[in-house]
């Protein structure tokens, strides 16, 4: 059998790179370097860098490669000296460090987020049910959803194969070849990701997080990875991870109620459960998520989108997250971006970019007819269609709107 | 001059026909004079798209200093 320090830490299909947990703790101890204001360039040696700051009890500041603040190192002579996995994992958790995380900045400017690497460690389900798992990490580590996963897989030793920013076809091979067992993602990296013919059966774990998904995604999904359980997170930089569900809804359990209220349907949290930040001010912060109430007993929620992504059509307010699912469910769409273009006499228009699925004949006037077949109100159907090759998404891997 | 108008009336002839999605075979004629929400049936969201779509090709926002309504006057702010 092996040992922890034998299995494989991280793996890249696209380049072959490998490294087992006894070369990351070679690496770690073999240098005296420091280094504060890390970024993810190269996945594997932005891991090594948090993981010394974290053995040292030193903060640490994640950075994207356009922040403002620049990358510093030194030779501060200090070396940390691993012996074995449990040493390893015991230094994580009684680490005094803190991570300082910028949030997407999908609908406002990043602002910086401090939480406790306890914090990380209190989330993570550590044990030896969890200790064969294998990673597939989609998301940028540099913030709040990747760090997530770096934790629970680092504190359970298991495999981390990088396939952020990878193309669909290093990303199929990956999740093959590695046999990888969890998937997380936004629901915008699995949509890019599908139609697919591969059918994923050794993966049991499927997460989405970071933005509203719909049941129509999740029944896709389910036919690619036909073994998976699905999980849908509501998370935010600020707070960590609030609520989790199988479906497009979420509880809030006993716990987290009396940290919850739910205001002109924005979603409120006590900022006794959030990280440390200046912009968290009053008692009691403003998530700038909008979200439904579905059920009083038990609690139930349904996240219908960001404040600020609200588009308004002469008065009437309309969920570009809501046209976009409806967009989505014509057979010929693969995706699609919905928002709203300025004008003097109504505010705003809805108008959409639409990819179509490849090799497939669709029409401004079919996609139209279709919304309106489907219910929609005038409105809120887009008025401008422009169909695109490529939809760009944000650092966290969200559409950018 | 004249050119500029039939281009006007052409937008205003697109914005109609999506939005009967072109099953309409209605014969719309040409007025310069006339309000074009009366004697088209535009309603708000028509005109906010050909404000759109005229500012996308023009480069200006005609109903930026107040409404205009014939398309004589559409053209004369894009002359300005």
């Amino acid at each position: 059998m092996r040992t922890h320090e034998d299995r494989i830490f991280y793996y890249d299909a696209s380049n072959g790179q490998t490294y087992s947990y006894s070369d990351l703790f070679k690496s770690l101890n073999m240098t005296s370097y420091e280094y504060e204001n890390i970024y993810s360039n190269d996945i594997y040696r932005f891991f090594n860098r948090l993981l010394k700051s974290i053995i040292l009890n030193k903060p640490q500041i994640l950075i994207d490669n356009d922040s403002t603040l620049d990358p510093v190192n030194n030779d501060s002579g200090k070396n940390v000296h691993i012996s074995s996995f449990d040493h390893f994992k015991e230094m994580l958790e009684n680490s005094k460090s803190e991570i300082g995380l910028f949030t997407s900045g999908t609908t406002k400017k990043p602002s910086l987020i401090i939480h406790t690497v306890d914090k990380f460690i209190n989330n993570a389900r550590i044990g030896s049910k969890y200790s064969n798992n294998i990673w597939g990490f989609s998301y940028n580590p540099t913030h709040m959803a990747g760090m997530q996963v770096f934790f629970q897989a680092i504190l359970n030793g298991n495999q981390i194969v990088d396939i952020y920013k990878k193309s669909k076809h290093h990303i199929i091979e990956s999740l093959l070849k590695s046999e990888v067992t969890h998937l997380s993602g936004t629901p915008t990296f699995f949509r890019l990701l599908v139609p697919m013919s591969e059918k994923f059966t050794a993966v049991s774990k499927v997460t989405l997080g970071g933005e509203p998904t719909s049941n129509n995604l999740i029944n896709i999904l389910k036919s690619i990875f036909p073994n998976a359980k699905f999980n849908n997170i509501f998370a935010s930089t600020e707070a960590g991870t609030i609520f989790a569900s199988s479906d497009d809804t979420f509880n809030i359990n006993d716990k987290i109620e009396p940290y919850i209220k739910i205001v002109n349907n924005e979603l409120i949290i006590h900022k006794s459960i959030l990280g440390k930040s200046d912009k968290i001010k009053t008692d009691w912060y403003k998530t700038g998520d909008i979200v439904e109430v579905i059920c009083d007993n038990p609690k139930k929620v349904k996240f219908i989108s960001r404040k600020k992504e609200v588009i308004n059509v002469g008065g009437e307010k309309v969920n570009p997250n809501e046209v976009e699912s409806i967009i989505n469910s014509h057979p010929k769409v693969s995706f699609s971006k919905v928002f709203g273009k300025k004008n003097s006499v109504t505010g705003f228009l809805v108008v959409c970019q639409i990819k179509k699925i490849k090799n497939s004949k669709l029409s401004e006037n079919d996609i139209r007819e279709y919304l309106f077949n489907k219910g929609l109100e005038h409105y809120k159907i887009p008025r401008l269609i422009n169909f695109i090759d490529q939809i760009e998404t944000t650092k966290t891997g969200k559409i950018k709107r | 001059m004249n050119e500029k108008k039939n281009e006007i009336f052409d937008l205003i002839k697109m914005v109609i026909d999506k939005k009967n999605n072109s099953s309409l075979n209605q014969k719309i004629e040409f007025n310069a004079d006339a309000d074009i929400r009366d004697n088209y049936g535009l309603d708000s969201l028509d005109l906010a798209e050909l404000t759109v779509v005229i500012e996308d090709r023009y480069g200006i926002d005609i109903f930026e200093t107040g409404i205009v309504s014939t398309i004589n006057e559409i053209s004369e702010k894009l002359k300005e």
